[in-house]
């Protein structure tokens, strides 16, 4: 690949064919003033993304990832670098020039139109004939199934109304590109994974180029082609879901599991790597941890550890563990690994647990790398 | 343990004489005390203006034989019912130059970011606050260069000076409420700047322009320095000006004075029974957020 | 189709139409501030310069000519007696109506806090603000009128329950004309303190009071640690507020007194409008004017202060 995709490295399906590119972001940088400081807020962000494709943002709130939406909507100028939707460079237009969509975080629908009067927003404003009008919204209205409030306004729906109508508002134009602000984050639990559900099938059937930002990991894995994993303004990572999870390509997209189970690993790394292991660090999933002493199984005693047992949370079919090094073990050293149900761990027993070392990775200290892809 | 019960006991004892201090008759009893030292002058006013000029000298409280001869002396014999006019006139004018200018104003502070920004708003809140007593004489001559001493034009321009400052800070107060996702989503959905302004933010602050004419209304109604400074010519002066004239006279008609003043004061009046609400949102709204 | 909103409009009014909202899109800032501030600069910037020009100026006879002298009505101003004595009566007019109309403000703001019935709240809200809603030369005829020495009103009822038995004037004693002019201000500036102090104590959250309770404090302990804290800000911003409006006010006393008996109640705005209106000395008084300015700049300085602060608040 040449050097304009940087990020074949970290992109497993680089091999995107130029015209089934529906949007491009081309080492986009945007700095902010903050009191005379400069603040990068996204720093050199490429990615290409096909036709049709879901791709998902995703990192810890300020990591940029709504900036990124933002300048894809026109909401923000990048200072460097290119935007390019369908071929042709955006940059300098206004939103209303980009045929692109925006699902905001709380709505933004228009407390004084009725619901109809939002859907048809888009339309009017482009001066769309009458009729175009009534037969669109009623046909995003029967899709989404909101066609029962069409003459109320937002004020009088619920969370989940609202949502539909925002939606409606956004694939009512037929858009070339749907931009989402993590709009489940004000949705209660049940409701966020009903409306997911609803996302997922919604995709399927107008199946446009979608960019959606959310913080939260299981939205991402659920919603996306791609997930595009962002941290410090950069982007990290752009692979499907099940490469990100199982192959990261650096500590941060590696995560929390990694940090916790950093200090008492590190022996376990030393004994992986017969390098100098105070440049390495060790990164396990909680999951891929197993309490040796309900399995019926032999471990390999170098995949093994032995901890102390401070918590134990049950949360359904498995049991959280909040572990120690050792019983007089400062605090910050503690770590939670996930294991079965059937554990029979109590606090304040001292444990063996092995570690599924096809699962484990190594990563630099230095740089974040992952040294095991 | 003695002393806690002790504690208790005085907590009870206090709670009672503080449960008496808040009971609704205390309350009501405060309540009723303050409007009648609010209402009371100007039930007085109201009384007065029902008596004849030569009745005031009988010293009774309720008019013996009700009239509405002062108000004909008032707004007829001495034609101040063109002061009433001007004064609708002008407060009115005053009211639609200050929104127009100040609305969109507003906006800007609450939305945009540019050069000098907090200084210029700086700018406009010690505009607010600078004495207008101050620019009172500069004003007098300033407008007697320009030939619009007792017109009222002057005196609109005037208020122009006085409230726009108070307009601006209240709407960007009101638009600073409304959350910046509701412009970006119609800019998305395809409208330009001005558009998003006038298709969507402003419907929705409403209520807080409602707030802010009420209110700029009211205050060019009762102003009384600059009218006065400007004008005490009945083609251009108005009503407040009108009424204090009477006490320039050797022998004061207090009963036509107070005709006047209840005219003075019915509009004010309205406005307040219909708009209480929207004051006290405008009052509220232009200090604190 | 989605071209529709690229289309080129095909009359010539159509194009110009586009390019003058392509430039009110572009220049959005200029387009909506800009009326705003030219009209601000103009009517007040221009005065202001034309104040401090003319404050160096000394007025001729009767106002016709000038000859420069920068320093000649400030010196004038400093020297001149009458000038202290107005700044000194300004002082007892501007705190005595900012005390009276704060603490009436503020128990009328409780005990509108109390009632429960929101329409009651609403009606007593709707009567208490009438007097802030009156014209400011109305308030002070009206005052006039009741404290009458042979006519009014005041003077009927305190004989008529025995407090007086014959006719005061109040108005022609320097120390009473004083009291009613105050009384007259505070009268129209409570509504004013009153609404602002009841939305301080309306932000109080329940949950406060009840935590109080809970602890076991009796009401007095609770308006000390709970109200009055919340009540601060709101409290100093119409304090600030009232006490800067009293000391510029001229509408109120000169309409209730016109500043007498003899200067008695001739309070800085009433001295600046006889010298300046009254006397066409021009130079002489907008030198006073300046001083009321300044005066008025520190405290507003402050005042700005605590609202940028708040701004602040807002953006973090």
């Amino acid at each position: 690949m040449s050097d304009t995709t940087p990020q074949t490295t970290l992109d497993e399906s680089a091999d995107v064919d130029d015209r089934d590119v529906s949007l491009r972001l081309e080492d986009v940088t945007k700095t902010f003033e903050d009191g005379g400081g400069e603040v990068v807020a996204v720093d050199s962000v490429s990615m290409d993304i096909r036709d049709g494709e879901f791709v998902v943002l995703v990192g810890p709130s300020g990591c940029g990832k709504t900036t990124t939406l933002r300048m894809i909507a026109g909401l923000e100028d990048p200072t460097e670098g290119r935007v390019v939707i369908h071929g042709e460079d955006v940059l300098g237009q206004e939103p209303r020039e980009r045929n692109v969509a925006m699902v905001f975080q709380n709505y933004a629908l228009y407390p004084h139109k009725t619901v109809r009067e939002n859907l048809a927003f888009p339309l009017a404003i482009r001066k769309y004939p009458k009729e175009e009008r009534a037969s669109r919204v009623q046909e995003v209205a029967e899709l989404l199934d909101i066609a029962e409030l069409l003459d109320r306004r937002p004020g009088d729906l619920s969370g989940g109304q609202q949502q539909r109508v925002a939606l409606g508002r956004a694939i009512i134009r037929d858009p070339e590109v749907f931009l989402f602000d993590e709009p489940l984050s004000n949705l209660d639990a049940k409701l966020r994974i009903e409306m997911r559900t609803e996302l997922n099938k919604l995709h399927a059937r107008v199946g446009k180029t979608s960019v959606y930002v959310t913080h939260d990991q299981e939205e991402a894995m659920t919603l996306s082609d791609r997930v595009a994993v962002m941290n410090d303004g950069k982007l990290q990572q752009i692979a499907p879901p099940q490469t990100v999870y199982e192959r990261p390509a650096n500590l941060f997209v590696e995560g929390e599991a990694v940090r916790a189970t950093r200090a008492v690993l590190q022996t376990l790394g030393e004994r992986l790597q017969a390098g100098d292991a105070t440049d390495l660090v060790f990164g396990v999933r909680p999951e891929d941890v197993t309490d040796t002493t309900v399995v019926d199984e032999s471990f390999p005693p170098e995949t093994t550890f032995d901890a102390y047992v401070t918590v134990v949370e049950p949360i359904g079919a498995n049991k959280d563990l909040t572990l120690a090094p050792s019983e007089s073990a400062p605090e910050d050293e503690e770590f939670t690994v996930r294991v079965d149900a059937n554990s029979t761990a109590q606090p304040g027993d001292t444990v063996t647990f092995a570690v599924d070392m096809s699962k484990a990775h190594l990563f630099d200290r230095a740089t974040g790398e992952n040294l095991t892809l | 343990m003695a002393s806690k019960d002790l504690g208790i006991e005085q907590y009870r004892r206090r709670q009672r004489f503080w449960n008496v201090v808040e009971s609704p008759y205390v309350v009501h009893l405060v309540l009723f005390l303050s409007v009648f030292f609010i209402v009371g002058p100007l039930a007085w006013e109201l009384l007065t203006s029902f008596k004849t000029n030569q009745a005031v000298y009988n010293l009774t409280y309720l008019p013996r034989e009700p009239t509405l001869e002062s108000y004909y002396i008032a707004l007829f014999d001495r034609g101040f019912w063109r002061a009433v006019v001007n004064s609708i006139i002008i407060a009115s004018a005053s009211t639609v130059a200050v929104m127009i200018l100040g609305t969109p104003a507003g906006y800007v502070f609450s939305r945009y970011r540019f050069p000098f920004d907090n200084l210029v708003f700086t700018f406009v809140l010690f505009t607010r606050l600078f004495p207008p007593i101050g620019l009172v004489v500069p004003y007098y001559r300033i407008m007697r260069f320009f030939g619009i001493l007792n017109t009222r034009t002057g005196i609109v321009i005037a208020y122009v000076y006085l409230w726009l400052p108070l307009v601006i800070y209240i709407m960007r107060n009101f638009f600073i409420t409304i959350p910046q996702e509701l412009d970006e989503a119609a800019r998305v959905d395809g409208c330009t700047k001005i558009q998003a302004f006038r298709h969507v933010v402003f419907p929705v602050v409403l209520p807080g322009f409602a707030a802010g004419t009420i209110l700029t209304f009211l205050y060019s109604w009762r102003e009384f320095l600059f009218a006065f400074t400007v004008s005490t010519d009945l083609s251009s002066m108005t009503i407040p000006v009108a009424t204090y004239l009477f006490v320039g006279d050797t022998s004061i008609q207090w009963a036509s004075m107070a005709a006047a003043a209840v005219v003075a004061t019915i509009p004010s009046a309205l406005v307040v029974f219909f708009f209480q609400r929207y004051i006290v949102v405008g009052l509220t709204g232009g200090l604190k957020r | 189709m989605s071209d529709v909103y690229r289309r080129v409009p095909e009359t010539t009014f159509g194009r110009v139409k586009q390019l003058v909202s392509e430039f009110a899109n572009d220049h959005v800032r200029l387009v909506l501030l800009g009326p705003a501030l030219v009209s601000l600069l103009v009517i007040f910037i221009y005065p202001v310069a034309y104040l401090v020009w003319s404050s160096m100026q000394r007025t001729l006879a009767f106002g016709v000519g000038a000859e420069f002298a920068p320093t000649a009505n400030y010196a004038a101003m400093v020297e001149d007696p009458t000038f202290w004595s107005a700044v000194e009566k300004t002082l007892t007019y501007s705190f005595g109506s900012f005390a009276v109309s704060m603490l009436a403000g503020l128990v009328i703001a409780l005990a509108l806090n109390n009632v429960v019935r929101k329409r009651l709240r609403d009606t007593y809200t709707t009567l208490i603000l009438l007097s802030w809603a009156v014209p400011l030369s109305i308030v002070g005829v009206t005052w006039r009128w009741m404290f009458n020495g042979q006519l009014g009103v005041v003077n009927k009822i305190l004989r008529d329950v025995g407090l007086l038995s014959q006719n005061f004037s109040w108005l022609a004693n320097p120390d009473t004309a004083m009291a009613v002019v105050i009384m007259a201000d505070a009268w129209s500036r409570i509504p004013f303190a009153t609404i602002i102090i009841l939305a301080g104590l309306q932000s109080i959250p329940q949950e406060m009071y009840d935590a109080a309770r809970v602890d076991g404090a009796t009401t007095l302990q609770t308006f000390r640690h709970v109200t009055l804290p919340y009540l601060r800000p709101s409290f100093f911003v119409a304090g600030l507020i009232t006490w800067m409006f009293a000391f510029r006010a001229f509408a109120i006393p000169f309409s209730t007194t016109g500043g007498g008996p003899a200067s008695a109640t001739e309070v800085l705005a009433i001295y600046i409008h006889r010298f300046g209106i009254e006397l066409f000395d021009f130079g002489f008084a907008s030198a006073v004017s300046m001083f009321l300015v300044g005066v008025t700049l520190i405290v507003a300085g402050i005042y700005v202060n605590v609202i940028l602060e708040q701004i602040s608040e807002i953006e973090a």
